[in-house]
């Protein structure tokens, strides 16, 4: 009974995070069904084509570099390889957007510090290969760390065999290594480009100076513009981005069951290490080269120019950025917001997460699967699309003024919920089914009822997985852009939104300022998400 | 008082696949039987249905004269609530606990004070000879010590019937000789009615007050060792006993 009444409370919360939203933008669409002909018209089309050519052009040039660099230091003895994927796969951790920041801190025309160095140079970001490049230079980590973690579990086997049949290191390199790497490097290519579709702050504040429009920028122009017109026309236009997920997720399926093999045989032992010979001192040279000039540098500029009174002015220093900060009263309340906002998050998201496992997994109850499906369709949906729909769907409360939620802090909770739900029970459900059931079903024969069972058995024994989407789902909710900056009002600024503003028009110095603080807070919490990663019952 | 298992008219299928034909079996009070046969032959869903984790489409499951599965009553006591004890085939001992907590656990589950909850785990580790690994987690157990824990863990809330589901399966041929002389040795100081799931023939010999032969989701002989041997019902028990 206590079971069934838990249960029902799960699916009216996932149904109302979820679908209610869903249904409500796509019955206003449907109850307008001119407003589709906004899908091809001259400006959206003008948009898509940018989205495309841009994160087409972006993994063309990430991918070849990340392979690159994660063979490098991951497969070849070159000098202080552990350090160098240290530093490269930090960006990982930071937000996009803030990366943005110190691109243009470093190459903005006339005050970027390039531009101020070497003023022949005329350096210039905000164009079409600009985005690119920052697009590339931001993104790259997103690859570079899934290409690293596979090169890790790389079964050695495979490559020995091929050794002990007469193929040199590089021939194995080419014929065995690489081939195998295929369906991972795929994969990763395709999160990429998702991540670029999806991307909000990056194009906001290098592509709409450079007059380059991409579907999100697009979107929150026009629900900035104007009403419920503007959000369900920002919605339309949210469907292109549906299209063009769904289809890469297709894709990304498809690979996944063209490759069933498995290069992970168990953790039985480190991949082996090439030795370079006369090549190690040039690869070093090339890694330095480049973690610098990804790493580094954008970094670095960003940390200096938070303390220069003039950008891109090393003759003067200041705290004036600081303190300017410091005197904002949206500084303390988007610090509360974000930081009250991050712990509900990832409070309901695993908690409903590892409801959401549980049923699946150890019971019968009708509609369980159905009901993890739900949950799991935030992962595959932009945020901007489940944003609009939050906001058409609880914003106006229907016409009642009183409910009508737009501006306030639980419609954030929501969209959040409905976004980082799909990962807290995608990570959950393998953990609980992990536990074996005759560790259950034991308990039980030594007269536990099932609420004693779930406290005492199951969830100890999960609780570093739940500890892990815990974090992993509060650390990006605390700086998100992407939703937020469709969805704050008046007093529910963010960290994200406000960093964003800052950058936007009031002042670059101080988002340099408030983007030093917020490295140096996830340098700090930095093991505690490593941690979360590296999970598991030891 | 040690209870005896009565099994009426039990029937199981899983969608069309019919696992248990009719399963009749009285198993007297203190006895220890055991339910031999192939894998797959239904041996394991028998055993998992007396302790209330499956449960079957028809008959009737008593333990004395208490009712715990009735068909047409739809009584079904959920397991806790059945008083058993019960070995598994993987162990299932608790990683989060230590060797002590194991053991501790079910006296918890009935309210037992903690001091005397661990006075009686101790006096059971020391029936299967683990006192002094006490305070260890199960991952620093050998497949042996973690049979003793289980069977210690499954005796200690004083369950009037024990059920083992292929107890020694996982453990190596030497392993196994020594275990059966400890479980021979437990039965004679710890009298309790004895349900015993084994694909291994010797196991249930040495073991056994009575054997249920079982084959295709009957019983095709339920008899002492002793009559199986001397009259085997059929030639399936003459093979499987390697009586030829």
């Amino acid at each position: 009974m206590l079971l069934k009444s838990f249960y029902s409370l799960v699916v009216v919360l996932v149904s109302g995070l979820v679908l209610v939203p869903l249904v409500t933008a796509a019955y206003h669409v449907a109850a307008q069904p001119q407003m589709l002909a906004l899908l091809v018209d001259k400006d959206v089309i003008a948009a898509l084509v940018n989205t495309l050519t841009i994160a087409s052009a972006a993994l063309l040039v990430s991918m070849p570099v990340a392979v690159i660099l994660s063979w490098s230091v991951v497969r070849t003895n070159i000098l202080g390889r552990s350090l160098f994927r240290n530093v490269l796969v930090f960006p990982y951790y930071v937000p996009c957007f803030l990366l943005a920041v110190s691109w243009i801190t470093l190459a903005a025309p006339r005050v970027g510090i390039l531009s101020r160095l070497f003023p022949t140079w005329r350096v210039d970001l905000y164009n079409w290969w600009g985005l690119v490049g920052v697009f590339s230079a931001a993104y790259l980590p997103l690859i570079l760390s899934g290409l690293c973690n596979a090169f890790d579990d790389f079964d050695p086997s495979l490559e020995e065999a091929a050794r002990i049949a007469g193929a040199g290191p590089m021939t194995v390199l080419w014929r065995i290594t690489l081939p195998l790497m295929i369906p991972v490097i795929a994969t990763s290519g395709i999160l990429f480009f998702l991540a670029i579709l999806s991307a909000f702050g990056l194009p906001a504040v290098i592509g709409t100076p450079a007059r380059i429009g991409v579907l999100t920028t697009k979107i929150y122009e026009m629900v900035r513009l104007g009403g419920v017109d503007g959000v369900v026309h920002g919605f339309v236009l949210a469907l292109w981005l549906l299209v063009l997920t769904a289809g890469l997720l297709f894709v990304g399926e498809r690979i996944q069951r063209n490759n069933r093999y498995r290069l992970v045989v168990g953790k039985v032992s480190r991949a082996s290490v090439i030795t370079l010979g006369v090549w190690r001192g040039p690869l070093t040279v090339t890694v330095l080269l480049a973690t610098c000039v990804l790493v580094v540098l954008p970094l670095s500029a960003l940390v200096a120019s938070s303390f220069l009174v003039v950008a891109g002015d090393f003759s003067r220093f200041t705290l004036r950025n600081y303190l300017y900060l410091w005197a904002m009263p949206e500084l303390t309340r988007a610090f509360l917001n974000s930081f009250v906002l991050c712990l509900v998050t990832a409070a309901v998201c695993s908690a409903v997460g590892f409801a959401i496992g549980y049923f699946r997994d150890r019971t019968q109850l009708p509609g369980r699967q159905t009901l993890f499906l739900i949950a799991t369709l935030g992962y595959s949906l932009p945020g901007t699309l489940i944003a609009l729909a939050v906001i058409v769907s609880y914003g106006t409360g229907w016409g009642i003024e009183s409910i009508a939620l737009y501006g306030s802090v639980v419609l954030l909770v929501f969209a959040y919920a409905a976004k980082y739900m799909a990962l807290s029970a995608q990570s959950l459900l393998p953990a609980i089914a992990n536990v074996d059931h005759s560790l259950d079903d034991a308990a039980r024969l030594c007269g536990a009822t099932w609420p004693r069972v779930l406290a005492q058995i199951v969830v100890p024994l999960v609780r570093s997985s739940v500890i892990s989407v815990f974090v992993l789902t509060a650390v990006p909710v605390f700086t998100e852009l992407t939703m937020s900056a469709l969805l704050v009002g008046p007093g529910t600024e963010t960290v994200g939104t406000l960093l964003f503003q800052l950058q936007d028009y009031a002042n670059p110095l101080s988002a340099c300022a408030l983007s030093t603080i917020l490295i140096a807070l996830l340098a700090v919490c930095l093991p505690l998400v490593q941690r979360a990663q590296g999970r598991g019952w030891a | 008082m040690v209870e005896g298992v009565f099994l009426k008219g039990i029937k199981k299928s899983y969608g069309v696949v019919r696992v248990i034909e009719k399963l009749d079996l009285a198993i007297e009070g203190k006895s220890f039987v055991s339910l031999l046969g192939p894998s797959g032959c239904g041996k394991t869903t028998a055993l998992r249905m007396i302790a209330g984790l499956e449960t079957p489409n028809d008959g009737t499951i008593l333990f004395g004269d208490r009712v715990v599965f009735d068909q047409n009553t739809h009584q079904n006591i959920p397991p806790e609530k059945r008083s058993l004890g019960m070995v598994f085939q993987s162990y299932a001992i608790w990683p989060h606990m230590t060797v002590l907590e194991n053991v501790a656990f079910g006296l918890r589950c009935q309210g037992v004070s903690k001091k005397e909850r661990h006075e009686k785990a101790m006096a059971w580790l020391e029936t299967v000879r683990m006192k002094d690994l006490f305070d260890r987690k199960p991952n620093q157990l050998s497949g042996g010590q973690q049979q003793r824990v289980a069977l210690a863990r499954a005796l200690a809330s004083r369950p009037r019937i024990l059920l083992m589901d292929e107890p020694l399966s996982n453990l190596d041929a030497n392993l196994r000789y020594e275990m059966v002389s400890e479980l021979l040795r437990i039965k004679e100081t710890v009298p309790v009615t004895t349900i015993y799931v084994t694909h291994d023939h010797q196991e249930a010999t040495r073991l056994s007050d009575r054997i249920a032969l079982m084959n295709h989701g009957k019983v095709e002989q339920y008899d002492t060792v002793k009559n199986i041997a001397e009259r085997p019902a059929s030639d399936f028990v003459k093979h499987f006993m390697r009586l030829v």
